[in-house]
């Protein structure tokens, strides 16, 4: 005993203190790309997107504001890959300069909308009583206002521009994290693991951010890929309106609502953004269903369909199929109580 | 007991808040606990014992404490502030829960949460809590201690988690241990060892421990004092030896006649108290226990009968202790000299 102590304070002393670092994500990273393979392609798709979003200045072929005279609403072509608008810009560096807009907007966003939501939802969920009602009226009347309609109001008062169309967003998203947010903290602060904090003498203050919020991560952060996408979508439809991204930035909505006019005349105006916009969201709403399946602890200690369905998908003929498979969902199921009725007497 | 109590409740009283009017869950519960002393309060499930532990913290949530006193060191606890009683949880009075695995935080490390206990009311490096830890530990018999910081909650066993438990509340050396059922989830062989390390921890660390439990056999191998509870009300305290020997209360004796022993006779059905304990909404009129008694007179229908004590450091709330035995203080009412 005494020996093994000796030889664990020797070998014990370096070691790290936690499992952190570049190996921990790398494995986290393989966990997800394994159990969830539609997640994977996601990830690849999302990670092209914010690359390029990143590096636009030197992807782009052109600046996307010059003007190409002489060459307006030309076809795709060896010089203009995915052809030029009707002022004779290059389409392809409108495309991906439009990536760096909607990754801001989505970004900025989603992150003051997550924050916002998040805490208002954590103080009304852990506190409740009078702080809960107060402020839950308020996101109340926030919510019960049409989004479309708020985000015109706002867009409208304080004019078109980028800064103030993510204003405009964060106020329709903000309820939206604040009930998700609300809902968990009333789900973790009867946990008893907060109460065993509170008796050790930990303060509101570190019981909050030490132990509430890292156990509601995972709902809040799979949100946010979902909602990430919908802020694209939004910064899209309010620059198609006319009252998001100002007129010479390069957005993609802004391109689909100048494209629509020359529809017949040049269609990849209009196909080019709908595609990568398309694209971009699928990605994002992907990333998010996955998200959402992986760190649900209540769906990852479930046998995946995937796992049940050889066991009757093997040769069987089809009439043989359905008893095998409610079996095969009982197992997965994992319910004792209802067992195969060969011995049930019920 | 010579020395002054370190923990002494008296006349505690906590009402909860329901849809139908405030409900008492504890009606005028009294005890002490002197330093180094181990007091168990035993009872059925919804008699009030973890409520009156958790009343001691401060811990009732919805709950209200309408009257009573709560003295710790001779500090008055009741109606002390927030702040002063959050210094006191975990470094003078801590706490182990029943069920382990679900009070321990599920993402962070053993180490974590056994750093996290000491750097709440002490001023220690990272690095010297972490040392610590793994001091703590070892103390609590769990091998290879450097290596089990960096483990997860839920990769260790069930013995295992009630020992980090034990860590967490020994961190700060408390002088109060107050321990809730801590070894309801666990199988007999590992509640063994959690007694006994429980046991010998407390005395190392010269600490008093307040032990609740529905079992009568850890009870008796476990304290030196111990209370029954019964409904919200103390029905009989006083030594363990004494009380588990010759329980004076009806309810009590219950509760020793349904523990199984070696000698319990196999083909006789080990008696059990019949029905269960009344909700709290609504207690019986007159002595609480009178419905489920199978000792009851008329007189216990009607009207409670106080704590008498019977003997010294014994006491009992019974109205047999009336008519029965001389020696005995004879009851009239609740206003009678030694009644509590």
């Amino acid at each position: 005993m005494s020996e093994e102590q000796k030889i664990h304070q020797q070998a014990g002393e370096p070691s790290p203190t936690r499992r952190r670092g570049p190996r921990a994500v790398f494995a986290a990273l393989r966990g997800f790309v394994v159990a969830q393979p539609l997640g994977a392609v996601a990830l690849v798709f999302v990670t092209a997107f914010v690359l390029v979003a990143v590096f636009a200045p030197l992807l782009a072929p052109y600046d996307p504001l010059e003007q190409f005279r002489r060459e307006i609403l030309q076809p795709p072509s060896g010089r203009f890959p995915l052809g030029t608008d009707d002022l004779g810009r290059d389409v392809l560096s409108r495309t991906i300069h439009g990536a760096s807009t909607s990754l801001l907007i989505g970004v900025v966003t989603t992150a003051m909308s997550l924050v916002l939501g998040t805490t208002i939802g954590v103080i009304s969920g852990y506190f409740g009583r009078v702080v809960d009602v107060v402020l839950q009226r308020v996101m109340d009347a926030v919510q019960a206002v049409p989004g479309i309609v708020l985000l015109l109001f706002i867009a409208v008062i304080l004019g078109p521009s980028i800064r103030n169309t993510i204003i405009a967003l964060t106020v329709v998203i903000t309820p939206s994290f604040n009930r998700i947010a609300r809902g968990e903290a009333l789900r973790v602060r009867e946990e008893r693991y907060i109460e065993a904090a509170r008796a050790t003498g930990a303060t509101i203050g570190r019981i909050l951010v030490r132990h509430v919020l890292p156990n509601m991560f995972a709902p809040v952060f799979t949100l946010g890929s979902l909602i990430f996408a919908g802020v694209i979508i939004a910064e899209s439809a309010l620059s198609f309106l006319g009252i998001g991204a100002p007129p010479p930035t390069p957005s993609w909505g802004l391109m689909l609502s100048e494209g629509v006019r020359y529809v017949e005349r040049a269609p990849w105006l209009i196909i080019v953004p709908a595609v990568v916009l398309s694209l971009a969201v699928f990605g994002f709403n992907l990333i998010g269903d996955a998200l959402r399946d992986h760190l649900d602890p209540r769906l990852a200690g479930r046998v995946s369909p995937r796992s049940v369905r050889p066991r009757w998908w093997r040769g069987r003929p089809p009439s043989r199929l359905a008893p095998t498979l409610a079996r095969a969902v009982e197992r997965a199921e994992g319910d004792p109580g209802e067992g195969p009725p060969t011995t049930s007497t019920r | 007991m010579t020395s002054p109590p370190l923990l002494a409740v008296d006349d505690l009283r906590v009402e909860f808040p329901t849809p139908a009017g405030p409900v008492e869950a504890v009606g005028g519960v009294s005890f002490t606990v002197s330093p180094g002393e181990t007091v168990a309060v035993v009872g059925e499930s919804g008699s009030g014992k973890s409520v009156s532990s958790l009343a001691v913290l401060g811990l009732l949530g919805s709950g209200r404490i309408t009257s009573g006193s709560v003295r710790f060191q001779g500090e008055e606890l009741v109606g002390a502030g927030r702040e002063r009683l959050r210094r006191l949880r975990g470094s003078e009075i801590a706490m182990v829960f029943q069920n382990p695995m679900s009070s321990l935080d599920p993402l962070f490390t053993i180490g974590g949460q056994i750093a996290e206990a000491l750097r709440i009311h002490r001023p220690i490096s990272r690095g010297a809590a972490r040392a610590r830890a793994a001091e703590l530990l070892r103390e609590v018999g769990i091998p290879d201690p450097e290596r089990r910081l960096r483990s997860y909650p839920h990769e260790l066993s069930g013995g295992q988690q009630q020992r980090v438990l034990v860590a967490i509340a020994l961190a700060c050396d408390p002088a109060l241990l107050i321990a809730d059922e801590p070894t309801t989830a666990l199988d007999v062989t590992v509640e063994a060892q959690i007694l006994e390390l429980m046991r010998k921890l407390q005395h190392e660390h010269g600490a008093s421990l307040l032990f609740i439990t529905h079992d009568m056999a850890v009870v008796a191998q476990m304290a030196d004092r111990v209370v029954v509870m019964y409904a919200g009300r103390v029905v009989e305290q006083g030594a363990v030896a004494d009380v588990l020997r010759s329980p004076r209360n009806p309810y009590t004796r219950a509760l020793i006649d349904s523990i199984a022993t070696p000698t319990t006779p196999r083909d006789v059905p080990l008696p059990a108290i019949a029905g269960s304990v009344p909700n709290a909404a609504d207690f019986p009129a007159g002595c609480r226990f009178h419905p489920r008694c199978p000792e009851v007179l008329d007189r216990c229908r009607t009207s409670e009968p106080p704590l008498l004590d019977i003997e010294p450091g014994r006491s009992s709330r019974c109205w047999r202790h009336d008519a029965g035995q001389a020696g005995e203080p004879v009851a009239a009412g609740g206003s009678v000299p030694g009644v509590r």
